[in-house]
Order: structure tokens, then sequence, then C-alpha cells
């Protein structure tokens, strides 16, 4: 294909229309605060947390169509996170809320797919906490940690690893500045990659399966990822997805499994299994979970929690969820930890 | 751990499979851990609060910000 023949299929994809086009902005956000009992096995603490499986934010999108094919835009998105649920413990027990970019990312949507550019998800973030249940503001499926998870195991005196360091699954590289492509539903099917950059530069991709049946509803997702390294050690590869089902009876099910492996002869992994029911404006799980080797090899942490959300308008979620950590490692024998909380998201 | 990426894998097979179903369609999937879809508190039931430009393009005048239509520019919001 010759030059001339590139720019006359480009040019109709990039120009604007000579017609005027609206563009719209929008403005939009939530507050999502808690009250959360820890307990240790040796002191019981409460503390007032932004909850982080959503935390408390807002952001600014504009879009306009610049042919009647493409839609550009932009978006921001900020988070002002005081006490955050999962690091906030007895020795951090106020932690000053910061503006913190999110997400500050332009993007073209047409025929060709999606394309993103600048601080956004990378194409796998998420990829492991699919799930149908309706409980994720409270409990995002595999994400136990979010919730106390800044509280230390103890054995007596003895302060050892906190939850976040032992239990928690590997959800690839979360946001970072990098491109992403991703593809238009090819029917239920989304795939996507991304290049961006951290210290070094990192690699990922996905594939996500979405249906709707007779039956019920169904998503899954699979994804892959590297980050390198610097200094000539090995890659950080991550591998993982998840799966749920939601039944037209309201029952549902669903699984996550993840794992890094941040050294040629150590691999940390992290599974997640759930059951829940949905009725009308009421949902609850039950879940079980086991990390390995997270903090250290031969660390085996275990999670069991019950999780229930109530929407009693559409823009209001009352929620509380119980749950309690346990963490086996030689020579030691933990307290396990108990956590409760309650609380509510509102959308602004 | 084999077991679990076979699961993984079986998963994903499942999926494409289910593809070939008839009686489907495709699930527009929201994450809870974004901000929710549907109505807001203070944003009513767009959700968001919304600022619309529309170039007149007339007379090189700046955009208007408007919840109003104009019924001489086919109904649009200004």
């Amino acid at each position: 294909m010759n030059k001339k023949c590139i720019f006359s299929l480009a040019i109709p994809l990039f120009c604007v229309s000579a017609v005027s086009q609206a563009v719209e902005m929008t403005v939009s956000g939530q507050i999502n605060r808690a009250v959360m009992t820890t307990d240790n096995g040796e002191k019981t603490e409460t503390y007032f947390v932004d909850n982080t499986n959503s935390s408390t934010r807002f952001r600014f999108s504009a879009t306009g169509q610049i042919t009647d094919t493409i839609l550009a835009g932009a978006l921001l998105e900020m988070e002002f996170e005081s006490n955050p649920s999962s690091s906030i413990s007895r020795a951090n027990p106020q932690i000053s809320s910061e503006l913190q970019e999110r997400k500050a990312e332009i993007f073209f949507k047409g025929p060709f797919g999606e394309v993103y550019l600048g601080q956004g998800d990378g194409a796998a973030n998420g990829i492991t906490h699919k799930d149908l249940s309706g409980t994720g503001v409270v409990a995002l499926l595999g994400h136990a940690h979010m919730i106390g998870g800044g509280t230390q195991f103890v054995e007596g005196n003895q302060t050892g690893s906190t939850v976040s360091q032992t239990i928690a699954n590997f959800d690839f590289e979360s946001r970072y500045d990098r491109i992403k492509y991703q593809t238009n539903q090819f029917g239920p099917l989304t795939l996507a990659a991304s290049i961006g950059r951290k210290d070094d530069m990192v690699y990922e991709t996905s594939a996500i399966y979405a249906s709707e049946f007779s039956f019920g509803q169904f998503i899954t997702g699979f994804g892959y990822s590297t980050e390198e390294v610097t200094g000539g050690a090995d890659n950080n590869d991550t591998v993982g997805g998840s799966a749920s089902i939601l039944l037209n009876n309201g029952l549902n099910a669903a699984l996550s499994y993840s794992q890094l492996e941040a050294d040629a002869d150590y691999k940390s992994e992290n599974t997640t299994f759930r059951l829940g029911y949905k009725s009308g404006r009421h949902a609850s799980s039950i879940d079980y979970g086991i990390t390995d080797d997270r903090a250290q090899k031969g660390d085996k942490g275990t999670y069991i929690g019950l999780n229930y959300v109530f929407k009693p308008v559409n823009w209001v979620e009352l929620y509380a969820t119980g749950r309690v950590f346990g963490l086996d490692r030689e020579n030691t024998d933990f307290d396990d930890i108990t956590v409760v909380a309650m609380g509510t998201r509102i959308k602004f | 751990m084999k077991n679990k990426k076979r699961l993984m894998c079986a998963l994903l097979a499942f999926s494409f499979l289910m593809t070939g179903c008839v009686h489907q369609r495709s699930l527009d999937y929201h994450d809870d851990s974004q901000i929710p879809q549907g109505p807001g508190l203070l944003s009513g039931k767009d959700g968001a609060f919304k600022l619309q430009f529309n170039d007149h393009g007339y007379d090189g005048a700046s955009n208007s910000i408007s919840n109003q239509t104009d019924p001489k520019n086919n109904g649009k919001r200004l």
C-alpha cells in the first residue's frame, strides 16, 4: 500500500466534522466512610475510616465527537482518602487525607476500538475481582486486606507482619502512566493490552468475557503482566483471573486466583472463593481465601469473611462486613485478627 | 498449583465455548470499585453534573453553557 493510499484512509479517521458538535463535561463523585473495629487478640481498636475498596473520590470527564464515529475525551479522577481502611492501624492511628491522582488520561473511541494515553488502569487491572455478588463495595473479590489490612499479627508481646503484607491478591500493576489499547467487544469478548512505565517498563494484557444468558449472567477475565526490574533482577510476572456467575434466582458464586513470581524459585499465590445471594436491594456473600508465601516463603494466610450490602435508594449503599484473618508461620503462633466494619457509600 | 492453572484455563475455554451459545448477549459489567452508575444525591437521575458546550459558529462567540434548549438549533442544548 503506497503512502498516498495510507493518508487517504487516515484522514477521514481524524478530520473534524464540518458540522458543529456538542461537547459535554460531567462532574461526579462519591464519599465512602465507615467505622472499623479490629481485634488482634491482644487489643481491640476502633477507627473511623475511608473504605479503600472504593475510596472517596471525584472526577471530571469531557467528551466530544470529532467525527460521526470517533469520540475523543479526557478524564481526570482524584481521590481524597483520610484514614484508609487498608492501612490504618495502632501504629498509624490517623492518616491525613491527600489529594491523589487516580486517572489523568485522554482517550479516543471508535470503530477501531479504544485507545487511552496517560495515567490510568493497566490492561489487566481489576481482572482478579470480576464479581457479580453485589457486595464489592465492602469486599472486592480477593481483596480482603482492603478492610483492616494495616493490622499486625501478634504473638504475646511480639508483633509480626500486617494483614496486607501476608494476605492479599496480586491484581497486576494497578494504575500508572501508559498507553492502552482495548478492542471493541467481539460479542461478549474484550481484549486489551498496555505498555507503560513505573520505575521500569510494564507490559500487560487481558481478556474479558461477559455475557447474559437465559439462566443468568457470567463474567470471567484472565490477565498477564510483567514489570521489568532495574539492576538485573528477575522481572515481576503476574498471572491470574477471576470468574463469577449469577443465577436468575439470586444465587451467585465467584473464584479469584492470582500468582506473583518475583524470583526464579519463589512464587506467591492467592485463591479466594465466594458464595452469595442477591434479592432486590439486598446482597450478601461469604468468602474464603488463602494466600501462600506472600511476606516470606512458607507463610500461609487464611481469611474468612461475611459481607452484606443494602441499597435503600440507588445512590446510597449501606454495608457491613466481618472477617477473620489467620497466619501460619514456622515457629510462631500468631493470634487471629478479627475485623468488623460498617459504613455507607453515597454518590453525589 | 498446576491444578489451579488448569482450572483457569478450563474457565477460559468454557467461556470461549459459551460464545457459541445461541441465547446470549454481552453483559454491561460495572466494577464495584468504581463510582457507581445511576443517579446521584445532588446530580439527580443523570448521576453527574453536566455542562454542555455548543459552538454556534455564526459570530465567533464563546461557548455557551446552559441547560435550556435552542429551538433555532434543532432543539440542541445550548
